[in-house]
């Protein structure tokens, strides 16, 4: 350093050199603020300790993590089982429950009872409990040929019902053989009109014959 | 700058200077440099965050976003005890990728038999280059397990449902059918269609690339409303053998169709409504046009004598005769320019009103109705419902006609008396008969008994209307008359029920011929009847339209009303009164 006066503000730059224009202010610094510090103590911990402390909170993170994620995977697994367990469910009630209402409708109903030889019954009858009166006029159900709801609608032939299927009213049944050929032979006569014992004709028809 | 060893600086040389030698010019020169390219991207960022960015993030937002449809559950419609008659199952949609088949050939004969569909049709299906085509519709997730397990590449499947009706054609006629896109189009099917859709929901959700939702993104659900559930009245064993009954009925006398409608007279609720032919809804083109409709609503046809219940009734409720009045009945009368006959030519005879009612004679009635006249008649039978509107709510359900009093010509009066001259439907003359049934008040016809929704609240139908026709009295009157026309003497002997009391009327009717316009030699054979009569429970109204064999509404109708009305009495348990019918005189004098 030169034995220059320090200034400032020095006024003239020129003539100081580049090492004492970058020292500038650490000069100014260290000329102010000396003073005596006591010299500081620095511990250092043993390598080893801390190389183990290290390694161990990375092997419990790995560790973890590992587990974190089987647990995970574990978890994936069973739902994926449960949900397609679930879909098998789901399409098995669908099933059932299509089952049962198919299986209830009355056709099927009725062709199971005929299997079992099941008649339908006729007249109902009722008992009066407790004094057993009989209230109607109970009869034996009478045997009737099969004639399922699904071969009359669909057209096939259907046996013409037996006699006892129609009532026995007054000694008339209703013959449609017979009443063909008496139409054939014009021998078709109408009922006549008062104490008839027959199914009478209804007076309604014709009655706008004019004259 | 040092000035070199010359004295002269490079300045002096006319050079323009960058002054790069000296660091603390180096420094400003990169600061200025960087701040210029960092203010350009700060610039930029600032025009896209702020000035442009919610434009650009809602286009972002947009481009992610997908919304899908969430189908609601079509309702069931039931029968009044809860079972099903239509209702909605899963289903699958068979789906191929062309581009992934690479043997149509072999995949189709693998498919065929599980599909039941023709090996060429589905080879020509999975030929070709579109990435979606469907192989085959609505079929049951069994037959897709079939398909899958086959493992062919290219073969997906689609989730959807399908509607069926497990009781076949049990009631169909009312519960009506769906078309391919499963909305209604006939019936109640149709009717209801809007309440029992129920209301699609949507989900929306952010999707990235792959398709897969994007879990933390935002998502809208708005979950889709189930349609409700039709509870009906009908009664599923009484329809299924009023079905039958009818059926066979129409089968074996070689008519064009039959009705039977069975109410309940108290509460109007109508507990089968069975025609013949019909359809069966799970394969609907495979019936005629005309048997997809609801007949016992949508056919009008003339009632000829059951009507007279309603003229006798009138003229007992007026007090202008009781059943024992007698009524002189001559072989002919003359009314305007027509003759009016019976059926069967007789002579002058001494009938009284029951004996009018049973030997259903038309020239009784008129006699009878005249001392009431016609304008009383006329509103009498618009009481009664005829020529108004049944109110069940079926595409092309008829009112019937009658034409207004204003309207009524000199042979007017003495035909509609007898029931020739107006059209009614079916349930329109059962409602008559359950007037009657239900002493003289008539309570309107209904098919819904509630509707239940799919959180299980129960929505009751409005009450009824109800209108009083006749007295007490009078109904009370008309039922003993009643019973006499299945008694001795009467049309419809074969009608009876041992051990009940039973009431009802024959019909005779002629029709018209569409043709000609005049009366053709065909007729309605009806009858309609209540049982037990002194304390009725059930109406059954039987008719068979324009039968070969056999032609009488005794006849014929008998014997199904007979039929159906027993098998109601015992499925619904009403016990017979024990009482005897009255026996009223049907002729008088020596």
């Amino acid at each position: 350093m030169s034995a220059a006066p320090i200034l400032d503000h020095p006024l003239d730059r020129s003539t100081e050199s580049a090492t004492e224009y970058a020292t500038r202010g650490v000069r100014k610094r260290t000329r102010e603020n000396l003073r005596l510090v006591a010299p500081m103590r620095v511990r250092k911990a043993s390598r080893g300790v801390f190389v183990i402390v290290l390694a161990s909170i990375l092997g419990v993170g790995l560790f973890g993590m590992l587990l974190i994620n089987t647990t995970l995977a574990q978890g994936a697994f069973t739902l994926s089982e449960l949900r397609s367990t679930q879909t098998e469910l789901s399409r098995t009630e669908a099933t059932l429950i299509e089952s049962v209402a198919a299986l209830a409708a009355p056709t099927v109903l009725e062709e199971k009872a005929r299997e079992l030889g099941m008649v339908p019954s006729s007249t109902p009858a009722f008992i009066q409990i407790p004094s057993g009166k009989i209230l109607g006029k109970p009869k034996p159900a009478p045997g009737v040929p099969r004639a399922t709801l699904a071969d009359a609608t669909v057209g096939e032939g259907v046996e013409a019902p037996s006699s006892s299927g129609l009532p026995p009213a007054l000694g008339q049944t209703y013959d449609p053989a017979a009443a063909d050929s008496k139409r054939a032979t014009g021998e078709w006569s109408e009922p006549t009109l008062i104490n008839s014992q027959v199914i009478s004709d209804d007076l309604s028809l014709d009655s706008n014959a004019v004259e | 700058m040092s000035p070199n060893k010359n004295g002269r600086s490079l300045s002096d040389y006319g050079a323009a200077r960058i002054d790069l030698g000296n660091t603390r010019k180096r420094g400003t020169a990169l600061i200025v440099a960087s701040t210029l390219i960092l203010m350009i991207f700060a610039g930029r960022l600032v025009d896209l965050q702020a000035v442009q960015g919610d434009k650009l993030a809602s286009a972002a937002l947009d481009q992610r976003l997908k919304t899908v449809e969430l189908p609601a559950e079509r309702g069931s419609i039931l029968d009044s005890s809860g079972e099903p008659l239509a209702m909605t199952v899963d289903a699958k949609n068979v789906t191929a990728d062309q581009t992934m088949v690479t043997d149509p050939i072999v995949v189709a004969q693998a498919l065929s038999p599980i599909l039941g569909a023709d090996a060429d049709i589905l080879a020509h299906r999975l030929t070709g280059d579109r990435r979606f085509m469907y192989l085959a519709k609505e079929v049951t997730p069994q037959t897709w397990e079939q398909i899958s397990a086959l493992r062919l590449p290219g073969i997906f499947s689609e989730n959807t449902s399908r509607r069926i009706y497990p009781a076949g054609e049990l009631a169909a006629n009312v519960i009506g059918f769906v078309g391919a896109q499963g909305s209604g189009l006939g019936g109640y099917e149709y009717a209801f269609n809007d309440r029992l859709s129920g209301t699609p929901g949507e989900t929306t959700y952010e999707r990235g690339p792959g398709g897969r939702a994007i879990p933390t993104g935002s998502s809208v659900r708005v979950d889709a409303q189930p349609g409700v559930d039709i509870e009906l009245t009908i009664d599923r064993d009484i329809q299924y053998f009023a079905q039958k009954e009818i059926a066979l009925a129409v089968q074996n006398s070689g008519a064009i169709d039959g009705t039977v409608v069975v109410m309940d007279p108290q509460s109007g609720h109508i507990l089968a409504l069975a025609t013949a032919p019909t359809f069966d809804p799970n394969f609907p083109t495979q019936s005629t046009q005309k048997n997809l409709n609801n007949r016992p609503l949508t056919s009008a046809f003339e009632p000829g004598s059951t009507s007279k219940v309603m003229t006798l009734a009138a003229v007992i409720n007026e007090g202008a005769a009781t059943p024992y009045t007698p009524i002189k009945v001559p072989s002919f009368l003359s009314r305007g320019d027509k003759k009016f006959r019976d059926a069967t030519p007789h002579g002058n005879i001494n009938l009284t009103l029951s004996g009018v009612m049973a030997k259903s004679s038309n020239i009784g009635t008129i006699l009878a109705a005249e001392r009431i006249g016609g304008k009383k008649l006329s509103k009498y039978l618009k009481k009664f419902g005829v020529g108004q509107p049944t109110g069940l709510g079926f595409p092309g359900e008829t009112n019937g006609f009658v034409p207004d009093y204003e309207d009524w010509s000199q042979t007017s009066f003495p035909t509609i008396a007898f029931g020739q001259g107006l059209s009614v439907n079916a349930v329109q003359v059962a409602s008559v008969f359950s007037t009657i049934a239900n002493d003289g008040l008539r309570v309107e016809p209904s098919l819904v008994k509630r509707i239940v929704h799919a959180d299980g609240s129960v929505e009751e139908p409005e009450a009824p209307v109800t209108t009083r026709v006749v007295s007490r009295e009078a109904a009370i009157q008309v039922r003993a008359m009643l019973e006499s026309v299945v008694g001795e003497g009467g049309t419809a002997t074969n009608a009876k029920i041992p051990g009940y009391r039973v009431g009802g009327k024959t019909g005779t009717a002629q029709v018209v011929d569409d043709r000609t316009g005049e009366y053709s030699d065909q007729v309605v054979a009806s009858f309609a009847g209540m049982v037990p009569a002194d304390d009725p429970q059930l109406v059954v109204a039987v008719f068979i339209s324009q039968p070969r064999n056999g032609r009488y509404g005794g006849e014929l109708g008998g014997p199904v009303f007979k039929k159906v009305a027993q098998y109601a009495l015992g499925a619904l348990e009403i016990p017979p009164t024990g009482s005897h019918a009255p026996k009223l005189a049907l002729t008088f004098g020596g």
